[in-house]
């Protein structure tokens, strides 16, 4: 009798080794290792020396079987092994939902970004990020959210890239000299507003506005799109960019007579224009057989919320009509990078 | 009469011994069905499988161990024998599901590569075909932009196919075809616009 209970009480502790290997599939089947590393290592370690232990006592016979320090041990790592599943699947948790919503963040904005833009450099980087963005989302869905993460990380260094491209495209809007220049043509233009009693247009092409002013005093300011490749100032044909500098109209075209709707020809290229265009010939900045371009309008058509333009200054039709109105050939269009407030 | 009760003694241990040796072949046997099962990339096309004959091996290794410390008459590898059997086969089955899970995937993406590359055919072809006036003429450009990002997007797949990478270059064919769809679309409206302005 006395063996029987001996024996009785030293049966293997099935039944806990069962529940803690189901755990243990269970982590691995969610693929929960990887949301912590140490913590899983230190639990597979534990699981393969109860293996062993489990098989060393199983081979002897029940009267000499330490089951109750077995037991100890699979109720111990079954403790590890809930806390590392619980821990790891709040990091899963919280790492799909934040790659959701930087996912779902990013579609949209680059869209926007894209829809704003005619720049191709621009829009094959933006268009870029937009491939890997459907890619991320794709390994999102299939619930791989470590590589989804990987993806994210690679979309970021491609965003900041691409914020590099459009800070190189914009650095001379941070030269102090150039500021100045263009400060100084937009004081000279209102100035001369002032003292002439008459209106004078003034172009922001980084806040993409144009500001018109009567007797000096600012009194329409109207949004406007741009030349293609927005930020640089117009070197030759072709290059998309809208002129900067002081420039007068030149001809006023009614309807019929152009096909944006309504037109203000500027005196492009003045002799500014020709000299800086002669300067990179001779320094072989542009083609041989380049162009300096011409045809520069203010015209209508515009409204579009994105630079498309050649190099013109273009409004919505409402706009124009209202311009178009006020504007008189000879009127000064003076044309900078930014106007400081 | 004493040496031959020493020689009855001397052949019984020794068959005891012969009949539970260490089941080193199987191991090996498993231990190479493994290797191979993991080259054919069964731990990620046929990760559950893969991972019962890992576990299955490492319970066979266990028990080997377990039994190399027994003294040699009572030690019986028969356990193990059983585990590694059942790794090996569960190996095999991983590395031929995998194989042909794999090829799967491999088709898929060399049907979607097929795909992607007549998108962008179609985009270039309908780019080249567009009207290009005032109007156009700067988004025909900017489609170039996206065009040139779908093709330089279209190696990296084909880089990825040709490393065998398939799931990888799965998802960016078919991220390149939704872009030149795009295209050719956002070309249609360009002209469109061009046709209403």
């Amino acid at each position: 009798m006395t063996l029987l209970a001996v024996t009785g009480c030293r049966q293997m502790p099935e039944a806990e080794w069962a529940k803690l290997q189901a755990l243990r599939k269970e982590i691995r089947q969610e693929g929960l290792g990887p949301y912590a590393p140490d913590l899983y290592q230190e639990f597979e370690t534990g699981f393969e020396r109860i293996r062993f232990d489990y098989a060393l006592q199983a081979n002897k016979s029940a009267l000499f079987r330490d089951v109750e320090q077995l037991r100890r041990q699979i109720q111990d790592e079954q403790s590890r092994g809930q806390l590392l599943r619980e821990q790891t699947r709040r990091q899963k948790e919280q790492l799909k939902q934040a790659l959701r919503q930087k996912l779902d963040s990013l579609e949209p904005s680059l869209q926007q970004r894209s829809a704003a833009t005619l720049d191709p450099r621009e829009r094959q980087m933006i268009a870029e990020i937009q491939m890997q963005v459907k890619q991320a989302k794709t390994i999102w869905n299939e619930g791989d959210y470590l590589r989804a993460q990987e993806q994210v990380d690679q979309i970021d260094e491609r965003v900041a890239a691409l914020e590099d491209h459009v800070e190189e495209l914009t650095r001379r809007y941070r030269d102090p000299d150039v500021r100045m220049r263009w400060q100084a043509m937009t004081r000279r233009t209102i100035r001369w507003s002032r003292e002439q009693g008459k209106s004078a247009l003034v172009v922001d092409k980084l806040n993409r506005r144009a500001l018109l002013y009567q007797s000096g005093e600012l009194k329409y300011q109207f949004t406007i799109d741009l030349g293609w490749n927005r930020y640089p100032d117009k070197l030759q044909q072709g290059d998309g960019a809208t002129p900067e500098g002081p420039y007068r109209v030149v001809e006023k075209k009614g309807a019929g007579e152009t096909a944006y709707y309504r037109a203000l020809l500027l005196d492009y290229p003045n002799a500014v224009d020709r000299r800086l265009f002669g300067r990179a010939r001779r320094r072989g900045q542009v083609e041989p057989g380049a162009r300096i371009g011409a045809q520069i309008e203010v015209h209508g058509e515009g409204g579009k919320g994105r630079d498309w333009t050649q190099g013109c200054v273009a409004l919505s039709n409402a706009d124009m009509k209202q311009l178009y109105e006020l504007a008189y050939v000879g009127m000064p269009v003076t044309i900078v990078g930014e106007v400081s407030e | 009469m004493r040496r031959i009760f020493t020689f009855a003694l001397l052949g019984t241990v020794l068959l005891l011994s012969a009949c539970s040796s260490k089941p080193e072949q199987e191991l090996a046997a498993a231990k190479t069905a493994l290797d191979s099962a993991k080259a054919a990339e069964a731990d990620v096309y046929s990760a559950e499988a893969y991972q019962a004959a890992a576990d299955a091996l490492k319970s066979a290794e266990a028990a080997i161990a377990v039994q190399d410390k027994a003294s040699a008459m009572g030690r019986n590898y028969d356990k193990a024998k059983e585990l590694l059997t059942q790794a090996k086969t569960q190996a095999d089955t991983a590395a031929s599901t995998a194989a042909a899970n794999k090829e799967r995937v491999k088709g898929e993406a060399e049907t979607a590569q097929t795909e992607a590359q007549a998108a962008i055919e179609a985009a270039k072809t309908a780019l080249s075909k567009a009207p290009k006036g005032k109007g156009t003429k700067a988004d025909l450009a900017a489609l170039t932009g996206d065009l040139t990002a779908a093709e330089s997007s279209l190696t990296e797949a084909q880089t990825a196919l040709t490393s065998g990478k398939f799931m990888d270059a799965l998802n960016q064919f078919k991220a390149v075809k939704e872009k030149a769809d795009a295209v050719v679309t956002d070309i249609a409206q360009a002209t469109q616009k061009k046709k209403g302005s």
